[in-house]
């Protein structure tokens, strides 16, 4: 079924900025899988079995920083690497050293 | 020409004989993609030896079969190393601003032409703040002419893409659950359920990430998997296309493992460096690893050295039979996977 326009163009420059088909895309808007974050279904690791030290994963949390970037592990708490900060890495190459320039994340 | 020439020309011709009748002895090298630079490691003198930069952060990397080419996936792009050159030679750019593609499994055919692609779809719209998620879809990518060979739809998050070296036709796909792929026709086939068991198993978690390499190449892709009552590891047989599964005497958090070239043992590495006897699943022998984290695994060809790491910005270097640490190589950044190449 075709879907309604909830929103229809009245003067000449709400035209100009109607939505245009791009890359043949349809309407269809699946929603299973969001762009980036929590692409991977991954739970357990934080959950830690061990009686005796190692105490916690992952140790230290620095060295799990970047790679929890990058797939977008811990969105909240690391930058975005795949959508919103895809740069950050030139701020910090290497957690353990650089950990200080990430006081701010600058935005792309 | 005297007696003395004829014995000097004799003993070079003696000498040539002795050098070529021994077989040229490789050298192993590991590659570690790191945030910004591709960083080889000589396994002789355990340093860089070479440092290839780019600016992304890589999230895997596969060899192609021939192994002249070593392919970084960068989520949005792949980017090509020439392994005789260790030059970045190519970029395939997959991503667009209207176009949002992110690569999470990426494979090699075995004919070295095209880029088989796990990938997520998010397409935006023009001028407004909407978006559209397709669904995941597995590409055919030839490498020559930059060009889609053919797509087929497949269920989400499929991590791990394992081209089978006997058949061209199938693919594995590893993720929420294991199937072959056929990619003529696009038909999934499941062969093992991990999300979705079979009547009767534990339901199984499995990260896929890492597909370390090894000596020899014994074609066995090994990774743990958790259930509710222990661990496992399912073990994707690459010259069969057969999956299997080892339970694990002990738990040990792990992201990886590699198999031993005899196939004896298996490796698994997170917080602890863990040997596991393959026939039993018993546990050998663990140590926490000294520097912290490690995600990958990499042995050498004479099987004596493992190299552990990255995670953080460092490779330690340990003993296969001991356990005992050797020493640490510094990196230059964090990085995710380490893979060997004997030249």
């Amino acid at each position: 079924m075709k879907k309604k326009k909830a929103l229809k163009p009245v003067n000449k420059r709400a035209k100009k900025l109607e939505e245009k088909e791009v890359f043949g895309m349809s309407d269809d808007i699946s929603t299973s899988m969001p762009i980036g974050c929590t692409t991977i279904f991954d739970t357990g690791w934080e959950t830690n079995p061990r009686p005796e030290t190692p105490m916690s994963n992952c140790l230290s949390s620095a060295r799990d920083f970047t790679s929890c970037s990058g797939p977008c592990w811990w969105p909240a708490q690391t930058p975005d690497n795949i959508t919103n900060f895809p740069d950050f890495q030139n701020q910090c190459r290497a957690i353990e050293k650089d950990w200080r320039n990430l006081n701010f994340v600058i935005k792309r | 020409m005297t007696i003395k020439t004829n014995r000097a020309i004799l003993a070079m011709m003696l000498c040539c004989i002795a050098v070529l009748s021994f077989p040229v002895m490789a050298k192993d090298f590991i590659y570690i993609p790191c945030v910004n630079a591709l960083e080889i490691i000589d396994c002789e003198t355990d340093t860089v030896v070479e440092s290839i930069p780019y600016n992304d952060y890589i999230v895997n990397s596969v060899f192609s079969p021939d192994k002249k080419r070593y392919y970084l996936n960068a989520f949005h792009s792949v980017y090509a190393i020439d392994t005789t050159t260790n030059k970045l030679i190519d970029t395939y750019k997959f991503s667009s601003e209207l176009s949002r593609v992110t690569i999470l499994g990426l494979g090699v055919s075995n004919d070295n032409s095209q880029l088989y692609l796990s990938c997520a779809i998010v397409k935006k719209k023009q001028n407004i703040p909407k978006l559209n998620v397709l669904p995941p879809q597995f590409v055919v990518y030839d490498i020559k002419t930059k060009k889609m060979v053919k797509n087929y739809q497949i269920p989400c998050s499929f991590t791990g893409v394992v081209p089978l070296r006997n058949d061209n036709d199938n693919v594995i796909l590893v993720g929420l659950d294991i199937h072959k792929l056929n990619l003529k026709t696009g038909k999934l086939e499941k062969l093992m359920g991990m999300l979705n068991p079979e009547k009767g198993e534990e339901a199984k978690n499995g990260l896929v990430i890492w597909q370390n390499n090894y000596p020899g190449d014994h074609g066995l892709f090994a990774n743990p998997y958790y259930t509710e009552s222990g661990m496992g590891y399912f073990i994707v047989d690459k010259n069969t296309g057969k999956v299997s599964t080892l339970k694990g005497k002990d738990v040990w958090f792990e992201y990886s493992n590699v198999i031993s070239p005899d196939k004896k043992y298996l490796y698994g590495v997170m917080d602890e460096l863990v040997k596991i006897d393959m026939k039993t699943g018993e546990t050998i022998k663990a140590i926490p690893v000294k520097k912290g984290t490690c995600y990958a695994l990499t042995l050498t060809s004479d099987g004596k050295k493992i190299y552990v790491g990255p995670a953080g910005p460092d490779m330690s270097v340990y003993d296969t039979e001991t356990l005992e640490l050797i020493g640490t190589i510094p990196l230059a950044g964090d990085g995710v996977i380490a893979h060997l190449l004997p030249k």
